[in-house]
């Protein structure tokens, strides 16, 4: 047993040792633990190297709010976290801990002996330093910086872990499990009402944990603690949970709490979760947050072995851990004393106290007198020596804080009082008030359901944090509906008194401290900084932190923010109110990626649609490619094709016999009522009115700023009836665009929308074969020319199977759609292959219909077009009833940048060399010439090989295309510029003559 | 399985065959729903007692409310939407009544049978793995209602029987996706 | 996540069943033939963006299917009421009752 641990009491199971080992050493501590109070117990003051200068750190605080003691936890493979606080990391048996920043070692520190943490690392370096010359960027400073800088390394294998994630509602959040957390669930669960308790410890307790000495109600406070959490546990209508981080506060008391479920433990069990995200939606929060200790900034406030007093205490009482033998405080607060009194009656040898403050309650000296501590009141640290460990402070008034008297000592335990935390009121936008007599920020104008209660609020004595906890939870119980707690006062003994320091008092120091005295510990950002940040210029706070990066670190500046404030206020000359604060942003703390993805990961990451034939093609080989959220199938090779040679087979299968292609994925929408006509008359392009019953039409959809926005074919099934598809990625926004039409345009119009996108599979057949394949099946329907035109819907039985029988192409060939009932899709396609069997029927993909389709000069909404074409850019000026007096768009196209002659228009190109495809996206330019800048005057849209025409074609959008019809144009490519004739988009079957057949 | 058209063709289910019980009780079981007849009736609320007569079932006025009848059910989605639920073998009975009601009270009824796919969720930790990616108060829900939302990444339409008994009604081809994230909750909130 | 209150509904309903869809009160023309090129203009282009009171449309589009307005402070992000499309732009004094009623206790 060392010098360091107490023989008895703390909240430790000192019959539960606990192996563990930090940077390769092996050492023990008990569970209870957690790695800091472990480490301080075996002696370890150096626990890394500070971010920027490379400084050797330790340990500063007892909490979530730490800055300094961040380490690399190595839990196996995948599962290393980085920047973990050792001070909240529990202790397990196997525990591995590495410091971080440090390069070659921990004690012998490159960065730190190359002076690189010299001036050139001041304020704003990062915009000074790396400007110029550019070259260095890539050679010098970031290899070095890489090296060197960073918040430790990130895993490199992937999370091996599993999250939880849940969203829960009740009818009061309390976060934070300390006094006023714990009487506010007691009173607001009494009466039934639903209540979560949140606290990010590994048990509730807060600073009770800390303060065994005090008595509750007559009983000591562990006691009390004991049989609180009891009584709230039997509660069926609490949930407490423990460590358990409300890490963000958002609208109308949505709040996000992650769970930690495993990482007390080392890896969790397999198939449990690591961790939990809790998205509570509570009618009442109640914050009981409570409060951070603020650090002192003098020169060399940094050295391993210098701790908030409070932190000191809490390793005493709670984890049985002496910090140091020869402890020196220093404080502008009272608090700080008790926990000097506590140490020395723990057989410590405090010597001295050091009171920034020029007058010292006198219950204070008093008791210091009677334990020999020695006080000097209006004097501050002046500077500290040590090399990994401090070893003496120089202790100064402020009017000579050059010299000053070193007293030697092996811990520093300091306090600029407590600052509220009011991270999470904050988020939930309330706004602040100043409390000059803490010197610190409170609660003032609440804009959601929520109260403060205990440190948060200001109120730092035990009693209050009690009684004002049980009010907090009583009102929240009574304004959601139930009965409040019966106890609302409660009785404490053996409190330490506290009265209160200001800000200024406890900043005072930094106006002469020179060197090195740190505010932002993590970030490395020391006064000096942001006195040359305002020098510089930066008036604003806000500005004041993003050119020191002061408080932008993980810690989001827990410890350093008021003492910023102060700085900054102090050298602007303004009040530290006037100046104000930097926003609060969530997570509270760090929060794991992994926790906030939750289940979307794997094969739930993003939905994948599959179409009803989708088996069918994984079977069959075919190479697939998303669309929107779907999969579709894009070729099926063969035998060991490339994409370019299946292409061109499905391409001459379908053009000289059958091809059979899944349209499933198109976007259905069935249009009923009995202004069914006139709706779509108003939608599109296209006049309905005179469609009739049992033909087809080409729609054109444009928005109101008469820009193509969607197509498909719309079939009328009867006066009143009509089945409209859309594109497929398209599918989800025609169907909000037609609704919102319907209900707020038109709403006097009897219609109505219904999606079948998936009532029907589709299943295209194209191909001069397609008619004798599919007549013996036929049940109902006269497929003759003459009976069944192109651009005629039928219904009527396809292998028994009721089917919506669609004569159309999109590929220029006899072209029939299947719509079959979805689940009979795969079975009717299935029998379509087995009979197709004799014309050699071939299965194609996305890929050869587009090829198919361009060597028809059809458009793809979304490839040819992107927002700025409209009808008559594309020469679909056929698609426009002119005679409607209305539809959406229409009065757009009247628009004069939309007749001007030069707009781009839709042609197709034939490059002078046949065997060359250009790049789809390739500029086109009127100039045989690869000089930059060259005017580009459109570009290539769609560019394939045709196997029909065995040759490239391509489409393209230029500039007053129709007029270079015949002409040349060139297309500039990396070395080389290929010219190409402007041709008619259509570059087969101009006439039609296969479609009618 | 009863489907209405005479084919022996065999008809495609993403989930058949599927079932999970996980936990003793069990505490969480899935099984695809038997499949049957749905319509989507679009009615101005004036016509909906005519409707109710064509459909030869109630149908309840009030948005999230559902008629649940031992064949025919009827859920009510929006102002002037329900979902009808019908056994297959009504399924034409009930397109010749409404067409005959089109003659006199205008609105929309449309064959949507194969739009989506039941899900039948249930036990005591059914609520549970809902929430793992509803955002709804599913607790307080009343038994009895229904509502269109949104589970994870797709929207569902639920129908809430009992706390421990869910129906879940889903687009086929994000079916099989909700089917993995209930199973992949299930599990995890097992521990 | 906001509740939104949709007036069809009548219940607080999570924000993830809903869609925006834009600023509410933008009066197509009647007959889109005659307007101005400058009222098409204002029809198509001219958005308010206040920082404050703001009348937005949203389409409840995981739920009852329908689009409705609200009267939302883009400042704070809250909803201060919704109501059917259709009915007429509330008056700034109701809407600044309703802001003082909403405010926590
Ligand atoms: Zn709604």
């Amino acid at each position: 047993m060392n010098s360091f641990r107490t023989e008895q009491g703390g909240r430790l199971c000192r019959d539960r040792p606990l192996g563990f080992t930090f940077e390769g050493r092996t050492l023990q501590g008990f569970k209870g633990d957690t790695l800091a109070s472990a480490l301080l117990a075996n002696g370890v003051c150096l626990v890394g190297r500070s971010y920027k200068y490379h400084r050797p750190r330790g340990i500063m605080s007892a909490g979530s709010e730490e800055a300094s003691a961040l380490v690399g936890i190595d839990r196996g493979e995948g599962r290393f976290d980085t920047s973990t606080r050792a001070t909240t990391q529990e202790l397990f048996e196997g525990l591995k801990a590495v410091s971080q920043h440090c390069w070659p070692s921990l004690r012998f520190d490159a960065g730190a002996l190359a002076g690189l943490g010299g001036p050139v690392m001041s304020a704003g370096f990062y915009y000074k330093t790396f400007m110029w010359p550019e070259s260095f960027w890539e050679r010098v400073y970031e290899p070095v910086l890489r090296k060197l800088a960073g918040l430790g390394r990130a895993p490199v294998a992937t999370d091996p872990d599993i999250y939880s994630s849940r969203y829960a509602h009740c009818d009061v959040l309390v976060v934070g499990g300390g006094p006023a957390g714990l009487t506010a669930a007691l009173a607001a669960s009494e009466g039934g009402a639903k209540v979560i308790l949140a606290d990010e410890q590994s048990e509730i307790g807060g600073d009770l944990l800390s303060t065994p000495e005090v008595q509750i109600d007559g009983q000591p406070a562990w006691n009390w603690l004991k049989s609180t959490a009891q009584t709230l546990a039997s509660r069926d209508n609490v949930t407490i949970l423990t460590r358990t981080t409300a890490f963000g506060y958002y609208q109308q008391n949505f709040l996000g709490l992650v769970e930690r479920l495993s990482d007390h433990l080392g890896a969790a069990r397999p198939g449990s979760p690591r961790e939990r995200l809790w998205r509570v939606r509570a009618r009442r929060v109640v914050l009981a947050t409570g409060s951070i200790e603020r650090p002192l900034v003098f020169s060399g406030n940094d050295r391993p072995g210098i701790m908030l007093a409070g932190a000191a205490k809490t390793y005493l009482k709670r984890y049985g851990v002496r910090v140091g033998q020869r402890p020196v405080v220093v404080t502008a607060h009272d608090s700080a004393y008790a926990s000097a009194f506590e140490l020395a009656e723990a057989g410590v040898e405090v010597r001295t106290i050091l009171d920034q403050r020029a007058h010292i309650p006198a219950h204070l000296s008093k008791r210091a007198d009677r334990l020999g501590i020695e006080i000097l009141a209006g004097h501050t640290i002046a500077r500290t020596c040590g090399h990994l460990r401090v070893s003496a402070v120089y202790a100064a008034s402020f009017d000579a804080i050059k010299g000053g008297r070193k007293i030697s000592c092996d811990c520093v335990l300091m306090s600029g009082g407590w600052t509220p935390s009011v991270h999470l009121f904050s988020q939930s936008r309330g706004t602040l008030k100043w409390r000059e007599d803490i010197g610190a920020y409170v609660p003032d104008v609440y804009t959601q359901n929520a109260v403060s209660a205990g440190a948060c609020d200001g109120d730092f004595l035990l009693s209050e944090a009690l009684n004002r906890g049980a009010e907090a939870g009583g009102l929240a119980a009574g304004a959601t509906g139930f009965e409040p707690g019966g106890q609302n006062r409660f009785g404490v003994a053996g409190e330490f008194p506290l009265s209160a320091a200001s800000l200024e008092e406890s900043t005072h120091a930094t106006a002469a401290a020179r060197g090195k005295a740190f505010v932002d510990f993590q970030h490395d950002v020391t006064a000096g900084d942001i006195e040359q940040a305002v020098c510089e210029g930066f008036h604003s706070i806000e500005h004041v932190k993003r050119y020191t990066t002061t408080g932008m670190a993980t810690d989001q500046g827990k410890t350093s923010n008021l003492n910023s404030l102060a700085i900054a206020s102090e050298a602007l000359g303004r009040g530290a109110p006037e100046v104000g604060l930097t926003t609060f942003r969530p997570p509270y703390t760090p929060t794991s990626f992994g926790v906030l993805a939750g289940h979307s990961r794997g094969k739930l990451f993003e939905v994948t649609r599959k179409s009803p034939i989708d088996s069918w093609a994984e079977e069959n080989g075919a190479v697939f490619e998303p669309v929107g959220l779907w999969r579709r199938a894009r070729y099926f090779p063969r035998d060991g094709e490339d994409m370019h040679r299946a292409v061109s087979r499905e391409c001459k299968a379908t053009r000289t016999s059958i091809g059979i292609s899944d349209a499933s994925t198109l976007g259905k929408i069935e249009v009923v009522g009995p202004d069914a006509a006139e709706f779509l008359n108003r939608l599109y392009t296209n006049t309905w009115t005179k469609l009739g019953v049992g033909r087809c039409r080409y729609g054109l959809m444009l928005g109101e700023d008469g820009f193509i926005h969607d197509d498909g074919v719309v079939g009328r099934l009867a006066e009143g009836r009509f089945h409209v598809t859309t594109t497929t990625g398209g599918a989800a926004g025609v169907f909000a665009k037609m609704e919102d039409y319907r209900q707020t345009e038109w709403p006097d119009l009897d219609v109505w929308l219904t999606s079948i996108s998936e009532q029907w599979a589709v299943i295209a057949l194209n191909g001069p074969n397609v008619r004798k394949l599919i007549a013996p099946f036929i049940e109902g329907i006269d497929l003759s020319k003459e009976a069944f035109p192109h651009m005629a819907i039928r219904e009527g039985k396809i292998f028994g199977v009721p089917t919506r029988l669609f004569r159309v192409s999109f590929t220029g060939e006899l072209g029939f759609e299947v719509n079959v009932p979805s689940a009979y899709g795969l079975a009717v396609w299935q029998r379509l292959m087995e009979a197709g069997a004799e014309y050699d029927i071939v299965p194609y993909g996305t890929e050869a219909l587009h090829v198919l389709r361009a060597e028809k000069g059809y458009i793809i909404v979304g490839q040819e077009t992107d927002g700025t074409q409209t009808p008559h850019d594309m020469g679909m000026d056929w698609a426009i009833g002119r005679k409607k007096p209305d539809f959406i768009g229409r009065r757009s196209l009247g628009r004069p940048d939309m007749l001007v002659p030069n707009r781009k228009q839709l042609v197709g190109l034939l490059t002078t060399d046949p065997a060359y495809v250009l790049e789809e996206g390739a500029q086109v330019t009127a100039e045989n010439t690869s000089a930059v800048p060259a005017r580009m005057i459109g570009h290539v849209t769609s560019s394939y090989w045709s196997e029909t025409l065995q040759r490239s074609i391509a489409l393209a959008v230029v500039e007053a295309g129709r007029k270079r019809i015949g002409g040349e144009v060139y297309i500039p490519m990396p070395g080389t510029v290929y010219p190409a004739r402007v041709a008619e988009p259509v570059f087969y079957d101009p006439n039609g003559e296969r479609l009618n057949v | 399985m009863s489907e209405p058209i005479e084919t022996r063709l065999k008809p495609f289910n993403p989930l058949a065959d599927k079932t999970l019980a996980l936990g003793g009780r069990p505490d969480l079981f899935l099984r695809p729903e038997d499949e049957c007849a749905r319509f989507s009736l679009r009615v101005p609320v004036g016509a909906l007692k005519k409707a109710a007569v064509a459909f030869e079932g109630n149908i309840p006025e009030n948005i999230g409310e559902m008629s649940v009848g031992t064949g025919k059910s009827a859920l009510c989605l929006g102002p002037d939407e329900w979902l009808l639920l019908a056994p297959y073998r009504d399924a034409q009975s009930i397109i010749v009544r409404f067409s005959q009601l089109y003659e006199t009270a205008a609105h929309s009824l449309v064959d949507v049978s194969y739009c989506t796919l039941g899900i039948k969720v249930c036990g005591p930790r059914a609520r549970l793995a809902l929430n793992s990616g509803c955002p709804l108060d599913l607790e307080n829900m009343p038994a009895g209602r229904c509502t269109r939302t949104v589970l994870a990444k797709a929207q569902i339409i639920l129908l809430k029987f009992d706390d421990q008994h869910y129906r879940l009604e889903i687009a086929r081809s994000f079916a099989p996706y909700i089917w993995e994230f209930l199973k992949n909750a299930g599990k995890i909130e097992e521990h | 996540m906001l509740l939104i209150d949709c007036p069809y509904c009548r219940q607080g309903r999570p924000e993830i069943e809903f869609s925006h869809a834009g600023e509410a009160h933008m009066e197509r023309p009647a007959d889109p033939e005659t307007a101005s090129d400058a009222q098409w203009e204002a029809f198509l282009f001219h958005r308010t963006n206040p920082a404050g009171i703001h009348f937005e449309r949203w389409y409840h589009i995981h739920g009852c299917g329908c689009y409705f307005n609200a009267v939302r402070d883009t400042v704070s992000e809250k909803f201060i009421l919704t109501y059917k499309a259709g009915e007429p732009r509330p008056a700034v004094s109701e809407i600044e009752a309703l802001m003082v009623e909403k405010e926590p206790e």
